[in-house]
């Protein structure tokens, strides 16, 4: 039986459809209070009082909290390994606001319409600051963001909080300044790129109730179980074996669910009234209060030879962290190493920068994590480069670009907040992945431009792209196989399914080594009580670290169930074959049910457990070529994208249909961040896209066709060859769409989003030049 | 936003009877709007069931009732044809199918609102309003001033005309709100109307002159007309886009829009 | 007040305010496959079926749908059944938390419009946003399922 590699439908997609209750709203109890948030309508503001007695006089408003209600303990919302390489630079509610949407206090009532009366009736009294809203104007500023006592970074990040500094980083290869200054050519150009949203359709929802144990249980949309109890343990005092997490099913999170949201509140709530307690984000909140991408600013300096040899890379990266650094340091890293080893051949390259506050809505973890930003600057910067020497893009980059067997110094040096891990590129078909993609876009008749009728100009575009499969010493992930009677395992994993399908690969993986059907393996994810423990959904980590631990897990629970029906036949364990269904030595079989319906009822009875633990000593990257077709309204800027071609090499598919839906959802999402989805302020510091009628993604109509190949590729230290693919398709957007309208109409936009009035403007401006 | 009490009148008499006795009544279209906004509602009067949800046409007219949504608009044959089907084209582009079965044709009429994709159609039709108790009303002067009393609007009215229309929406993706809105109509005379400027439907009136005068329609003729377009349409900034881009749009759909149909 | 109406085959009489909304009132009688995912009438995830079309439960007074047919997946098993075996056939099915309006408005769809092109599903569901799939799967599994089960 063969389940690895083979396009398996999800485990949970009919049930799902069906409406079966599963998400955590539907797993509420029945009276639970109802707990919202008064939240700032100022970026930054000093709460000089708050006067709750209007609100609390309301017949069945239970409880208001404010941040005179909690014990002073700094931390970071950030779901990461402990310590975190974020910033403790926020308290579950403080004295100060610091962006528009920030928490000021906290209601629980028996209904959503008495909460929102009493958040109505708070009387607060702010000392209005002065805001930080230009993120190239935070360092140094009179204003800041975090004067307070008590914050900390865990290990050396560059926290400079009394400059506005969340953290800062430096590192250089070679000399730069020297190497720049031998080359033929070099391009200057500043890129920019702004705070998606995730956007994920299940607004964030925790609810929380006291158990018949009087431990405190949560029900969280997370993809940080662990990390979930552990902050919630260190902040609110609460012992960690007091405290339950259960992840139900999640309705996306693309990163921004990796942090806790309401659970410090329901908890508190919970644990003072000793009653349940539910909460549900509005869209707004969502928008506000959570979390964005880290927009960033990139100073790109290219040089090469008229040949066409790179040999230097200098890059400047200011980021913008917000209110509160949560993955400030570890985003703004990715962004160098997960992009600049693409062009592993330069004598030089130095990545350098500062992440700043503002009173922004914070930024935090979002798919690609750094490597987008990153992508979009080198890989813009990269066809400039190419157009200054007149050379081709392809061929510029066939030659520059990492190959199979190679390596870059930067692995060794970038990690994610510390030091790298030198590793060679064992598997990298990126050299295939260009050459296909080329032709599935049929690139050489394509290329630059072809004129289409009217004001219509059609083009096409690339990039190239990688990205990691987890953290290497860091992320960690364990499973547990038990079996049961009549034959058939549960798969317990801590890794959290959020929608990507993980519960039905890490099935596959189990099945492929127990050789049983997918109906034989039943998985339950995740629950910090049952499941062994998982750091979470991030980092591209669950089919290479978790897959990995679930290989292991199977292969201990194969050797567990052979040797005990080599007891049966008293014969060596080496003697038993086994095909899944029966185990045979000779001519004596006993099939896995007669065996374990023995083990458990009639004979030396035992229980069959196994558990494996994977943490990567490496993080092997997965690799892409992105290219697309599209056109150009030149009279209006308007883009259409006819076709996206993505060739991807993630090792082996251990599920080809949802490998390919990890591809083309984050493709788009990509182009959505390329061309549509902004995230801008009012002078007054309120976000301007701020709900799903402001906030324009792509829709059914923006793209006509996505066009997904892997690559045949083995990554030997993954399960069953396999890397990670939960990133990486959102990686190419950004740079090969700028690049293909720049092939179209000849103007290069340089800040995301690439708008139709961008691309108008630059028009405009192009035509009264000439 | 609260709503306080839900009056299901039997008759449009009735309704209109609670609406004069009741400062604090209102009246529901398909509420999408209502529901978004601040104000709590004292007394919603809602007129399903009163037969104000159908489309009919005699020899010179269309008529829609008030009710009629705009999923109806879309999928009616008979507003599929007239003038090049143009009503039917810009109630489809608004939303998802789930909205336009909500929406109302009255709610987006008696709203008013600036961003309306129906209002610059209606404009460059013989469009009446037919309120139940001032009567007919021509489009322009509802737009131009405020109702003068509480009234209840029961249908919009279109006399039919033989020639072309169309309309082009300009948004930034197909969910959007409109940038920009362009209605023209050929008939016995030029018509043409820019809505999502972002203020309100306007009237191009000396383009439509320009037009109505000209031996034949060429693309001199069609250009100066453009030209003539861009100087009394006033455009202006807001966040979804700036004049500048505006004033692009403007030139560069019009000039389509007037091609498609002369 | 006091409304009837049938809620997936059954009649239901139903004690509601007047401000009710239909997703408050189904979720409230755990009818939990219809979803909140905005507070502005834009994602689609709360779509419900009344007389057989699709409208956004978040934006229906409960109290007008009186006397009609409320249909949620609870109420079309059958289809659901066919439609999520071709999902699942395309991996289209990611975190599913869109999908029960995904399915109920493709079951109008087919209703409407029993052979659909391409194009006419794509237009028909544009109000149901996923942010998952990148929505090609989705198309391919929804037209090869209408086009089988026609």
């Amino acid at each position: 039986m063969k389940t690895v590699n083979t396009k398996i439908p999800s485990i949970d997609g009919n049930g799902l459809m069906h409406g079966r209750p599963a998400f955590t709203d539907d797993l509420t109890e029945p009276n639970s209070l109802v707990v919202k948030l008064l939240r700032s309508p100022h970026p930054h503001a000093r709460i000089k009082r708050i006067d709750a007695t209007k609100a609390l006089a309301l017949d069945g408003v239970e409880l208001v909290l404010t941040h005179n209600d909690f014990p002073r303990n700094s931390f970071t919302r950030a779901g990461q390994g402990y310590p975190e390489p974020s910033p403790h630079d926020k308290f579950v509610l403080d004295e100060y606001v610091r962006h528009v949407g920030d928490e000021v206090a906290c209601v629980a009532a028996e209904t959503v319409e008495l909460c929102d009366k009493a958040l109505e009736l708070i009387d607060v009294e702010y000392e209005l600051l002065d805001p930080v809203l230009d993120f190239e104007q935070a360092i140094d500023n009179p204003s800041i963001l975090h004067p307070e006592d008590g914050i900390c970074e865990m290990f050396p990040i560059g926290f400079e909080p009394k400059r506005n500094i969340a953290a800062s980083y430096h590192m250089e290869v070679g000399d730069v300044e020297a190497e720049l200054a031998k080359c033929e050519v070099v391009v200057e150009e500043s890129f920019y790129t702004q705070a998606q949203a995730h956007a994920m359709m299940e607004p964030h929802a925790v609810n929380a109730r006291l158990d018949f144990q009087g431990r405190l249980v949560l029900i969280s949309s997370t993809q940080t179980p662990v990390h979930v109890r552990r902050i919630l343990s260190q902040t609110l005092e609460i012992p960690l074996s007091r405290i339950r997490v259960i992840k139900p099913r999640v309705g996306g999170g693309f990163g921004g669910k990796q942090a806790l949201h309401g659970e410090m509140f329901v908890s508190a709530v919970t644990m003072r009234t000793k009653r349940p307690s539910r909460m549900v984000y509005s869209r707004k909140e969502v928008f506000e209060s959570t979390y964005s991408r880290h927009p960033m600013r990139f100073d790109m300096r290219l040089g090469a030879d008229k040949d066409g040899t790179l040999r230097a890379i200098d890059c400047y990266v200011l980021s913008d962290t917000g209110a509160y650094g949560e993955h400030a340091l570890t985003v703004f890293m990715v962004a160098g190493s997960k992009v600049l080893p693409l062009y592993n051949k330069v004598n030089s390259v130095r990545f350098h920068g500062h992440v700043t506050y503002t009173n922004h809505t914070p930024a935090g973890a979002f798919r690609g994590y750094g490597a987008i930003q990153g992508n979009f600057a080198l890989e813009s910067a990269i066809d400039k480069l190419v157009h200054t020497l007149g050379l081709d893009p392809i061929a510029f980059r066939q030659k520059n670009m990492m190959k199979e067997g190679e390596t870059s110094p930067i692995f060794a040096i970038m990690g994610e907040g510390t030091e790298g891990t030198a590793m060679t590129m064992d598997s990298c078909k990126l050299e295939y992945c260009v050459n296909r993609g080329i032709e599935l876009i049929d690139w050489k008749k394509r290329y630059p431009t072809k004129t289409s009728k009217d004001s219509i100009r059609r083009g096409v575009g690339m990039a190239i792209a990688m990205q990691g499969s987890g953290i290497p010493y860091i992320d960690m992930g364990a499973a547990t196989l038990k079996l049961n009677d009549d034959g058939f395992y549960n798969l317990m994993v801590g890794a959290t399914d959020i929608g990507q399908g993980s519960d039905t690969i890490l099935a596959q993986i189990a099945a492929e080594v127990l050789e049983c059907g997918m109906d034989d393996i039943v998985v339950y994810s995740s629950d910090s009580d049952l499941t062994p423990f998982d750091t979470g959904a991030y980092a591209s980590s669950t089919t290479y670290v978790s897959g990995n631990a679930v290989y292991r897990a199977a292969q201990e629970m194969r050797a567990m169930i052979i040797r005990e029906a080599a007891q049966v036949f008293q014969v060596d364990p080496d003697a038993i074959s086994f095909d899944g269904k029966t185990f045979a030595s000779g001519a004596k079989t006993i099939t896995i049910n007669e065996l374990s319906n023995r083990l458990y009822y009639n004979e030396d009875q035992k229980q069959l457990v196994a558990t494996g633990s994977y943490v990567g000593h490496k993080s092997p990257p997965p690799f892409m070529a992105g290219l697309v077709d599209l056109d150009v309204d030149v009279e209006t800027g308007k883009v259409h994208i006819h076709n996206y071609v993505s060739v991807v090499d993630c090792g082996t598919t251990i599920n080809p249909k949802l490998a390919q839906g990890q591809v083309e959802g984050a493709i788009v999402q990509g182009i959505g961040m390329t061309l549509y989805e902004d995230a801008r302020y009012s002078k007054r510091g309120r976000l301007i896209e701020n709900s799903l009628m402001d906030y324009l993604m792509p829709t059914r109509l923006s793209v006509d066709k996505l066009t997904t190949e892997f690559a045949d590729s083995y990554e030997d230290s993954g399960p069953f060859g396999a890397k990670s693919v939960g990133e990486i398709g959102i990686d190419t957007p950004p740079a090969a769409i700028a690049n293909a309208i720049y092939n179209a109409v000849g103007v290069r936009i340089t800040s995301l989003p690439i708008t139709a009035e961008k691309i108008r403007t630059a028009l405009r401006e192009k035509g009264q030049q000439s | 936003m609260r709503i306080n009490e839900l009056i299901q009148p039997t008759s449009i008499e009735e309704a209109y009877a609670l609406l004069q006795e009741h400062e604090d009544a209102k009246i529901a279209g398909g509420t999408l709007w209502m529901r978004l906004g601040q104000h709590d509602v004292e007394r919603l009067i809602v007129l399903d069931g009163l037969g104000l949800d159908t489309i009919t046409e005699t020899n010179d007219d269309i008529s829609i009732g008030a009710m009629v949504t705009l999923r109806q608009l879309e999928t009616n044959p008979i507003i599929q044809t007239h003038l090049n089907g143009m009503l039917s084209r810009a109630a489809g582009s608004i939303m998802g199918v789930q909205v336009r079965n909500l929406a109302t044709i009255g709610g987006s009429v008696i709203g008013n609102y600036s961003f309306s994709d129906i209002i610059p159609v209606l404009a460059v039709m013989d469009t009446t309003l037919v309120f139940h108790h001032q009567g007919e009303v021509p489009l322009d002067l509802f737009l131009s001033k405020r109702l003068s009393e509480p009234d209840i609007l029961v249908a919009i009215r279109i006399r039919k005309q033989e020639g072309r229309g169309t309309v082009h929406k300009i948004s930034r993706t197909e969910l959007d709100f409109a940038l920009l809105n362009v209605a023209v109509t050929h008939t016995d005379r030029w018509r043409i109307a820019i809505g999502s400027r972002p203020a309100g439907a306007a009237m191009a009136t000396n383009a439509m002159a320009h037009l109505d005068q000209a031996d034949r329609i060429d693309d001199q003729t069609i250009a100066t007309a453009v030209e003539l377009a861009m100087e009394e349409i006033k455009l202006s900034s807001n966040a979804k886009a700036s004049q500048a881009y505006r004033r692009d749009l403007l030139s560069a759909h019009l000039r389509r829009a007037l091609n498609e149909v002369k | 007040m006091k409304v009837t109406m049938t809620i997936n085959h059954r009649q239901r009489e139903l004690d509601v305010a007047p401000g009710e909304h239909l997703l408050d009132t189904l979720r409230n009688h755990h009818i939990l496959s219809v979803k909140r995912g905005c507070d502005s009438s834009s994602c689609g995830v709360c779509t419900v079926l009344v007389d057989m079309k699709p409208v956004l439960s978040c934006s229906v007074l409960t109290a007008r749908v009186a006397g009609k047919e409320i249909l949620t997946v609870e109420g079309i098993h059958d289809f659901v059944e066919t439609l999520a075996g071709y999902m699942g056939h395309e991996g289209a099915d990611q975190c599913g938390f869109c999908n029960p309006a995904l399915a109920l408005t493709v079951y109008a769809l087919k209703h409407e419009i029993p052979h659909p092109t391409l194009d006419d599903i794509r237009h028909y569901l544009l109000g149901n946003l996923c942010r998952c799939t990148g929505y090609q799967a989705q198309h391919i599994a929804i037209l090869k399922c209408l086009e089988e089960c026609a």
